[in-house]
């Protein structure tokens, strides 16, 4: 069991590290960005690719990084140039359609041929009384927490990053206090989908996904930031964390093994349900 | 004035869709009267997330190839080989026009993720025999009028099962399926057929992972009970991220792990080369292509020449299409989808040199004609033959 | 009789199969406002069921299957709506995704019935003929069509439509927002059960691969592209999704190229932002039909004939509100608030921004939470009703923006604001404001006569008290001065009281007989409007906040 729950938690940083981008980018530019697996699977498989054709692994993947990261901007761009405008659902409407597009290129790319996907970080184990624990499992987690940890610290006490938050109050009123909104989007597209890429990276050798599986990663990402009502980091990087240990936990209960699955969806489902159980009217007024 | 203009443009644009549709497709239907060319097609997963393209290329050479010698009864063969994109709709689209629009003989050298369960039905609706190259899905296995070349996983699983009691003789046999949807029944069915064969009990049935999911808690769940060998279920990816969990956990030595045909590549042994995964038993389907078997030389020069790729795939689209030229063949007297049908049911089977046994379709509901198989292991220096044909009692 | 091909019998079909997914988008994200990233989900659900119920019952008829598929697919479309009517925009596709992955999952796991047997479902005798099956489909689609059509005019299919434009104008005109949501969400469901159904019957066996959530999100792309909300749309859907992979193959082209050619599609109609092709194509018809019409509603003062006398005022039926207070978090908007509105006059509520006036409307609506306090309609106590049950019970408001709702005519949105009790009513209120030609859609009427029309809704369904929140808001000062004498008239001519919050103490001079001042939530001044307009404590609060 508790080996299980440890599996799981390494793809329940991938959740969670995912969880945190389109958090993030929803807070920042008011796009839920449903494509940002997708970006990250881009990324991710472009570094395997690589690695398959002989590049150095530490390259490959700073490639790949860079490639997602790169996908993001154009995304962010396309969204800031054409939907400046748009309501929200449009926005994210747009994002199914990127979605579309990327699993079409990623089908065509890296189509089945086996991916050889090494661990980027050198594995070693060791035993923690009778559970065997790979330093993949800890460098997962312990980059999930830095990097949580590392964009609250930003958010918190950096001038950069007050006007981020001063965006994620208002676009317009940012703009008045003469904070260029448009670079800070970017920017923030540009590391995000960095981000989602390092996530690939990390849930790739054990999970071994295809390129659809890793894309549809948004989905418990998802859940992990509708329990952190789409604001608070830290509990959708605890919550992602633990849907990956509940779905490692649930491997080993008969009832529930099998359909797993589907427990972000319930996540999902109750959380929204409570969040807004007494928002009773649409927008106000 | 930009907008009636846009719309006019999406109207024509439909217009002529539309149009040359229905114009190409009276062209095709003027080839069609007259009935110089024997009609055969395929319909596979060329593009989208698990293509094969490589099964119908292979059908195709070999098509080419009797083309080349003067086709069969004085008549040239036309195959026409239809993608679907793994989309079913597309699958049913093409298999409709193959059938009743080009008027196939036959199908051949086929291999979908969706074509059997979607084009099943209505195979059998128009006796239109498909001789599948790859039958991937659990489908192609139960219907009348589909006769894949391959064992299939089921089969090959079953063959597998036999192998670990038979030559590996280990005591406790544990299987890991991994589920795909619709195949956990036969599955389970085949393992206690095999209970009941070697009077013995599986040690572990674990169906808790999803093909293409982390299969550590299967593994982990193997080490609790002990296993002596663990058959899996997976296609050529996922056999490679399964070993290399099996290593991360360390239990490469605590047993044996045996996996169905798909993963028996080139690119996987290289893979678990480079993941220093090694010992893998994989199941063979026909004779081991990685062997230099004399059997296999007209097939390696054919593809060869066609230049496509040489893989166990590959020998699936070949030896579909020279099956159902040998029928074509047999046939004396005009050659129609009704004659195609009757002679690939002859009760007189087929031989294919590639094959450990007598391929026979004959009338059954449900076929799966090729039921023997080898095992290889994936060692440094390749991958070595360790078993004879395993025939299926 | 083989008129065509069986192959394009075939393709005939599956164009109609998909129309329907397509309308089912069409409706609940086009006139509903819902992402749905899950109509194949119900799809599947819809096929299985088909499947199922066959296996176990052979003899059944194609047709009754295809009804208990659509019964089983609202039942699950309508728990669902129920389940998440207070979810909305992207949180509401979010679960949507999320069922579509969970469906996925459970027809990965569990298959479809009949396909590890390879036992195919068939549909029994006359529809195992293609011809017949084709027929039947197309039947189908056009008489779902019309059923839909005639459904959109009912006052639940025109309510859905106002839940899109706004659940609070929705729940004002007296429409459950939360069931017709429900409902619209299992209409569409139901349509996508029924597709589901009629691939059942096409295929024989179901693969899983038909209903992922990438073919969802397909054809949404797809529905959004062609503009699925109407036949006309949903029509082009399904030949789009047939044609275009068919066009590709003659090309030469990958066929994986369809769903990215659907999906930038979708993209270049979004930024544009005017609708699918199909719609475009019907609102450009729509404006050439009323090229010359008139747009507006051009007030005339003239003097209507009387069609009700005050004796038909129930004066027993005013507003009172006793000691009405309301705090958000801390924050006292109102407090202890004294008001009452009679039925004979024009009330008009006026106060510094800020002062609350607009709270005490949605307070006396039900909009908000539990105010302290009591208000009374005549002798019924109004707290414990829902906004609804006020609307119905006859109290009825406007909003400070508009909220007339763009995808209706005006003979719609009137007949959506209430059934007369007087046939003649609607013909009456459009004179007396002359309104513009009844099929005039309401996205053609300038901002102005929105807002008149709908000050005209509020007075077709018998209303005791109308609460009207800035009606001259965007009218020019000749038309506010002349809708000024328009509500003056409104009493005498309706039988009803007004409560009016305005700005321009202009219109207030005209329009009313009785003025209450609000300032900081509390009343500080009430009387004739004349006489409190010329107070000191009036003028002191409006200069004081002026100059702030």
């Amino acid at each position: 069991m508790i080996e299980s729950i440890i599996a799981g938690l390494i793809v329940g940083s991938g959740y969670a590290i995912i969880g945190v981008s389109l958090v993030l980018l929803n807070r920042f530019t008011g796009v839920l960005n449903f494509s940002q697996g997708a970006i990250g699977a881009m990324g991710a498989f472009t570094g395997y690719a690589l690695i398959a054709m002989g590049a150095p692994i530490f390259i490959a993947t700073l490639v790949g990084i860079v490639i997602a990261g790169l996908l993001g901007f154009f995304v962010g761009w396309v969204l800031t140039h054409f939907f400046a405008d748009s309501t929200t659902t449009v926005r994210a409407v747009i994002t199914i359609t990127v979605l579309i597009a990327l699993l079409t290129l990623g089908f065509r790319l890296f189509g089945d041929s086996p991916m050889l996907m090494p661990d980027v970080i050198p594995k070693t184990f060791f035993d923690v009384g009778s559970v065997r624990v790979s330093t993949t499992t800890v460098v997962a987690i312990g980059l999930t927490a830095v990097i949580s940890v590392c964009i609250s610290l930003f958010l918190k006490h950096s001038t950069l990053g007050s006007k981020y938050i001063a965006m994620s109050e208002s676009h317009i009123a940012a703009q008045l206090l003469g904070i260029n909104t448009l670079l800070l989007s970017l920017s923030a597209w540009l590391f995000l989908g960095m981000l989602s890429a390092i996530a690939g990276f990390l849930v790739a050798p054990t999970y071994n996904p295809s390129f659809a599986s890793l894309s549809l990663l948004v989905v418990p990402a998802l859940a992990a930031g509708v329990l952190g009502a789409f604001k608070n980091i830290w509990v959708v990087t605890t919550g992602g964390l633990l849907i990956g240990a509940v779905e490692g936990a649930g491997a080993r209960i008969n009832w529930l093994s099998e359909y797993r699955g589907m427990i972000p969806f319930i996540i999902i489902l109750i959380t929204l349900i409570w969040i807004r159980r007494k928002q009773v009217w649409d927008a106000v007024r | 004035m930009k907008h009636k203009f846009k719309v006019g443009l999406v109207v024509s644009v439909t217009a002529m869709l539309f149009l040359s549709s229905c114009v190409s497709e009276q062209s095709q239907s003027g080839d069609n009267k007259s009935k110089e060319t024997i009609k055969i097609g395929a319909v596979s997963s060329i593009t989208g997330p698990y293509p094969f393209p490589e099964v119908p290329a292979a059908a195709a050479a070999v098509f080419d190839r009797v083309n080349d010698s003067g086709g069969i009864q004085g008549r040239l063969i036309e195959f026409i080989s239809e993608d679907d994109g793994a989309d079913p709709a597309i699958a049913a689209q093409a298999g409709r026009r193959l059938v009743d629009e080009v008027g196939v003989v036959a199908l051949s050298g086929s291999a979908s993720m969706v074509d059997c369960t979607t084009n099943g039905t209505f195979y059998t609706q128009n006796n239109v025999m498909s001789l599948t190259g790859t039958g991937v899905e659990g489908t192609c296995f139960e219907m009348p009028n589909i006769a894949p070349v391959n064992n299939g996983s089921i089969q090959n699983f079953a063959s597998l099962l036999q192998f670990s009691a038979t030559d590996l003789e280990a005591d406790n046999v544990c299987a890991v399926i991994l589920t795909v949807p619709g195949l956990t029944d036969a599955y389970l069915e085949v393992i206690s057929d095999w209970e009941a064969n070697f009077n013995k009990k599986i040690a572990l049935v674990d169906t808790s992972v999803i093909h293409g999911e982390d299969p550590t808690p299967a593994i982990l769940a193997t080490k609790n009970a002990d296993c002596d060998a663990v058959i899996f279920n997976s296609n050529e990816p996922v056999a490679a991220a399964f070993m290399n969990a099996v290593k991360n956990q360390n239990m490469l030595d605590s047993s044996a792990w045996l996996t169905i045909s798909a993963a028996y590549t080139d690119s996987a042994i290289g893979v678990l080369n480079k993941q220093n995964s090694l010992g893998l038993y994989v199941g063979s389907e026909f004779v081991p292509f990685t062997t230099d078997d004399p059997a296999l030389s007209q097939w390696r020069k054919t593809l060869t020449e066609a230049n496509v790729p040489l893989t166990s795939l590959s020998i699936g689209g070949y030896v579909s299409a020279e099956l159902l030229v040998d029928a074509i063949k047999s046939i004396n007297g005009p050659i129609t989808r009704e004659s195609v049908t009757e002679a690939l049911r002859s009760p007189e089977g087929f031989n294919n040199e590639l094959l450990g046994e007598k391929f026979l379709i004959g009338d059954a509901e449900a076929h799966n004609p090729n039921t023997a198989s080898m095992v290889v292991q994936a060692n440094a220096d390749g991958w070595e033959v360790v078993s004879n044909w395993i025939f299926m009692p | 009789m083989q008129f065509v091909s069986s192959y394009w019998i075939h393709l005939l079909t599956t164009i109609a199969v998909s129309a329907l997914l397509a309308r089912s988008i069409g409706l609940v994200t086009g006139r509903l406002g819902i992402i749905s990233l899950c109509q194949l989900s119900f799809a599947a659900i819809g096929g299985w069921v088909v499947s199922w119920v066959s296996a176990n019952n052979p003899s059944i008829s194609f047709i009754l299957l295809v009804f208990i598929a659509a019964a089983s697919t609202f039942l699950v479309g309508f728990i669902i709506g129920a389940a998440t009517q207070h979810i909305r925009g992207v949180e509401l596709a979010v679960v949507t995704l999320g069922f579509a992955t969970a469906i996925d999952l459970l027809f990965k796991r569990q298959g479809f019935p009949g396909a590890s047997t390879g036992s195919s479902f068939i549909p029994n005798a006359p529809f195992n003929d293609p011809q017949i099956f084709f027929l039947l489909s197309w039947i189908f689609l056009l008489t779902a069509s019309l059923l839909l059509t005639l459904f959109n005019k009912t006052n639940l299919g025109l309510g859905i439509a106002a839940i899109k434009s706004s659940e609070r104008a929705a729940a004002a005109l007296g429409i459950n927002v939360g069931m017709s949501k429900s409902f619209g969400f299992a209409v569409g469901a139901t349509i996508s059960g029924s597709a589901g159904a009629f691939m059942a019957g096409q295929y024989g066996l179901l693969s899983n691969e038909l209903f992922t959530p990438l073919a969802s999100m397909i054809v949404l792309a797809t529905a959004v592209l062609t503009g699925a909300s109407i036949l006309s749309g949903a029509l082009l859907a399904g030949a789009f999704a047939v044609l275009v992979p068919e066009a590709l193959r003659r090309l030469g082209l990958p066929l994986d190229l369809t769903g990215a050619l659907f999906a930038i599609g979708a993209f270049d109609v979004l930024r544009r932002g005017q609708g699918g092709i199909a719609e475009q194509l019907q609102a450009k018809l729509q404006n050439h039909k009323f090229k010359d019409a008139v747009k507006t509603c051009e007030l005339k003062l003239g003097s209507p004939a009387k069609q009700k006398s005050a004796e038909n005022n129930n004066v027993s039926d005013a507003l009172f509100i006793r000691n009405l207070s309301v705090a958000f978090s801390k924050n006292q908007i109102l407090k202890e608030v004294n008001l009452t509105v009679s039925t004979t006059g024009v009330h008009a509520l006026i106060g510094p921004n800020g002062a609350g006036k607009t709270t005490l409307i949605d307070a006396v609506t039900g909009f908000v939470g539990s105010p302290d306090g009591n208000m009374f309609l005549g002798a019924q106590k109004l707290s414990k009703m829902s906004v609804r049950q006020r609307s119905n019970f006859g109290l009825k408001r406007t909003f400070q923006h508009t909220k007339a709702i763009d995808a209706l005519t005006i003979e719609e949105y009137l007949k959506l604001t209430g059934e007369a009790k007087n046939p003649h009513k609607a013909k009456i209120v459009q004179e007396f404001f002359n309104l513009p030609n009844q099929k005039l859609p309401i996205r053609l009427l300038d901002g102005a006569s929105k807002r008149i029309l709908e000050i005209a809704g509020t007075l077709i369904n018998e209303p005791k008290i109308i609460l009207l929140d800035e009606p001259a808001a965007g009218l020019n000062e000749e038309d506010s001065l002349i809708l000024a004498k328009k509500i003056q008239q409104i009493p005498q001519m309706f039988g009803c009281g007004i409560l009016i919050v305005e700005h321009n103490i202009n219109f207030v001079k005209f329009a009313a007989t009785e003025v209450t001042v609000l300032d900081g939530g509390q009343v500080i001044a009430h009387g004739d409007t004349s006489e409190t307009l010329e107070n000191e404590n009036v003028i002191q609060a409006y200069l004081g906040s002026g100059i702030e």
